[in-house]
């Protein structure tokens, strides 16, 4: 028997309800949208709130708040298989109580950590990469990650940002975090144009990039460590990396991007134009 | 001169400070201001070197009164100068920020007419930021050696980490290239933040408002491989630094020649990176994995193994310690294993408390095997099918990088005269101290 939930969190856990009610070990857990017919029979499982705030209360009571939290953040992992590996989660976590947290050799266990650090690591990584552009006061942001980690983005840049009114656009999931001093959602929007950049937009965005240019030291270029620390994947939002295909600085390309073995850019002083007129 | 053009040149004649952590210091944001501190640290770029970029890190001015030889910005040097005015500084570090850039301003400076101006001008620029935009944002500030106490107190309440630059190693050395900073001229400000911080901590202890110093505490940098100091020198003068001062972090750069002279390594070597790498990696090993500097380096063998990292080094010249049983072994004994890192020790330590542990569990914990395998037992058996020889297990601790370093194999025209060449296997019963 194969499970169909409407892709919530509240969706998926009236499915553990489900299961319980009937005795049953579903063969798999999966959202309406990407179950593709097959042999196996399947249950439509409808939405509903008292029976998944049941469900999510007794995950506290029986495991703990870490195990809650947990299973949240896995929640938001993005690629597939992830229902039934936290459904096996659960069983194993009312079985043996908080400890299931530790159990760190069980197969299941492993799984949902490993999808929660996943989930975790990309947040961080964009918690640094999102990149904001003013508009009339507003600031816009695109990202395209793997999960949906806005509800984690959330938590951050509304701390950080307490005063501003920015908006962060997931072109992944097709949702959007929209900020107003004091106020934060996250809505489905499916697609958003971008306004042009102001002149003053432009001028931030290549102080910044003639910033992380002159900032580079020639003699230790390392592209694969730069690749390894910030894969590529988030370049195409990332101003700094992303139009560099704009003319850049005269003296940020003299600076930066040059391997070492050029003899003549080893030396900074050398490699910089700026010199004087005398020299 | 144009805002584009300072700021070059002054990130330029910053680049060479390696501290760009943004860490430390955990602070939520507050309505009505702009900013907050994430104690783990943000990166929001890398450079084409492969450092991040968290901290917008410039200079004041890169205007200097001091002629130190290995300095780009020494008063000798013939280089574009610039300055930026305060208000210019506090605006773009905002403007930035607002971007998500940045995680805060790293704010060092060159010797403006007088240690004590320059420190001035520093504290002018965190006061804009602190007090007129409410920025709760990171902020390292860089203590100028000689400037007046009370300057450096100052500088300390605006700023969330403080350093100073020891730059050498040692006193000899920093006599012969820096002739105007004295090993006193460091040490006195380093021990009036450290005292700082300790006075601090108790003012918090009494009442809780009290205003923080440096609450992310201090760090420094030393220059590796301008100077002939050996490694062991180094990592004790780090050790004791951490034990002296309470330092965080003690960060070291490999030296790149910026000019010729007679004193200095010539132009065209080489930063010396697989060094900088060894001390950082020992550097770890001092803070988190309980290793002391002299169990890691001795006067007979006072340089790292250019072949091994510093821990499975030293493994490999205790096996007497080896092998250590998974499942009963005391949490600092775990962190000794090659192959366990603090995060897989701390899961072991977690999940044996539930079940005895076996060889595909710990895989699932997060344990490189093929190192560790050596070196462990699970209830008292060793992995299936696996020979323990010193020779194996230097092949698996040595890197696939490390391992094409090694004298080769390759066929070779006989000859009655030669001397026999050095051989792989040579290296290798060396490196395993066999010999």
């Amino acid at each position: 028997m194969i499970y169909l939930h409407d892709g919530s969190f509240a969706g998926f856990l009236c499915c553990v309800f489900e299961s319980f009610v009937r005795r049953e070990a579903p063969l798999d857990i999966v959202c309406r949208e990407d179950c593709q017919t097959g042999l196996y029979a399947v249950r439509e499982i409808e939405s509903d709130r008292a029976r998944a705030g049941r469900v999510f209360r007794s995950i506290g009571e029986r495991m703990g708040e870490e195990a809650r939290q947990l299973v949240q953040r896995a929640f938001l992992f993005g690629e597939g298989g992830r229902d039934l590996w936290l459904y096996r989660f659960l069983c194993r976590g009312y079985r043996y109580g908080p400890a299931v947290c530790d159990m760190l050799g069980d197969e299941a266990v492993s799984r949902v950590q490993k999808m929660a650090l996943s989930v975790s690591n990309e947040a961080h990584l964009l918690l640094g990469f999102v990149r904001f552009a003013e508009y009339d006061g507003a600031l816009l942001s695109q990202i395209s990650p793997k999960h949906f980690v806005l509800p984690v983005l959330r938590e951050h840049f509304c701390d950080r940002y307490p005063e501003e009114t920015f908006m962060i656009h997931d072109k992944t999931h097709q949702m959007a975090l929209i900020y107003r001093p004091h106020r934060a959602k996250i809505v489905s929007v499916k697609a958003l144009e971008l306004p042009l950049d102001t002149p003053q937009e432009q001028l931030y965005r290549q102080l910044w990039r003639g910033y992380h240019q002159s900032a580079t030291i020639a003699a230790r270029v390392n592209p694969r460590c730069q690749r390894g620390n910030m894969p590529k994947r988030f370049w195409g939002e990332m101003c700094e990396m992303a139009d560099r295909s704009a003319p850049p600085l005269e003296g940020a390309r003299a600076a930066g991007l040059q391997g070492p073995e050029r003899g003549d850019a080893l030396s900074p002083r050398r490699s910089s134009p700026h010199r004087l007129a005398g020299e | 001169m144009e805002l584009l053009e300072k700021l070059e040149i002054l990130s330029d004649a910053a680049k060479y400070d390696v501290a760009c952590t943004s860490s430390g210091v955990d602070r939520a944001g507050k309505k009505g201001q702009l900013g907050s501190a994430a104690a783990a640290g943000i990166c929001h770029s890398f450079t084409a070197d492969g450092r991040c970029v968290s901290l917008l890190k410039v200079l004041m001015t890169n205007i200097c009164a001091y002629d130190c030889k290995y300095c780009v910005n020494r008063c000798s040097n013939a280089t574009p100068r610039a300055a930026f005015s305060p208000r210019e500084l506090a605006d773009l570090t905002i403007q930035f920020y607002r971007r998500n850039y940045i995680e805060g301003l790293f704010l060092s400076s060159g010797i403006l007419k007088t240690p004590d101006y320059t420190c001035e001008r520093m504290i002018e620029t965190l006061q804009i930021l602190r007090e007129e935009y409410g920025f709760r944002g990171y902020i390292h500030a860089k203590a100028i050696p000689g400037a007046d106490d009370r300057l450096i107190a100052r500088l300390g309440m605006l700023a969330d980490r403080m350093s100073v630059n020891i730059e050498l190693p040692s006193q000899q050395s920093l006599r012969l290239l820096a002739p105007d900073k004295s090993k006193a001229d460091i040490f006195r400000p380093m021990g009036l933040i450290s005292s700082g911080i300790a006075q601090n901590q108790t003012d918090l202890v009494r009442y809780r408002g009290a205003p923080k110093f440096a609450p992310a505490g201090q760090s420094t940098q030393m220059i590796i491989g301008a100077t002939p100091d050996t490694d062991l020198q180094i990592l004790r003068l780090t050790q004791g630094l951490y034990r002296k001062y309470g330092l965080k972090r003690v960060f070291f750069s490999a030296y790149t020649p910026v000019q010729s002279d007679a004193l200095l390594p010539a132009l065209t070597t080489k930063p010396p990176l697989l060094r900088e790498h060894r001390l950082y990696q020992a550097d770890w090993l001092l803070r988190f994995y309980g290793f002391d500097a002299g169990e890691l380096l001795d006067e007979r063998a006072p340089n790292f193994n250019p072949y091994l990292d510093p821990k499975c080094n030293w493994a490999i010249h205790h096996m007497e310690h080896f092998p250590v049983e998974v499942n009963r072994a005391p949490y600092e004994m775990l962190l000794r294993v090659p192959g366990i890192g603090v995060k897989s020790a701390q899961r072991i330590a977690k999940a044996r408390r539930l079940g005895p542990l076996h060889f595909d569990g710990l895989k699932k914990i997060g344990v490189v095997l093929k190192r560790a395998q050596y070196f462990i037992t699970c209830s008292g058996k060793t992995a299936v099918g696996l020979k323990i020889s010193p020779e194996a297990a230097f092949r698996a601790l040595v890197s696939e990088r490390s391992a094409a370093m090694l004298p080769q194999n390759r066929p070779e025209q006989l000859s009655l005269f030669d001397e026999p060449p050095v051989t792989r296997e040579d290296v290798v019963s060396c490196l395993t101290g066999q010999i």
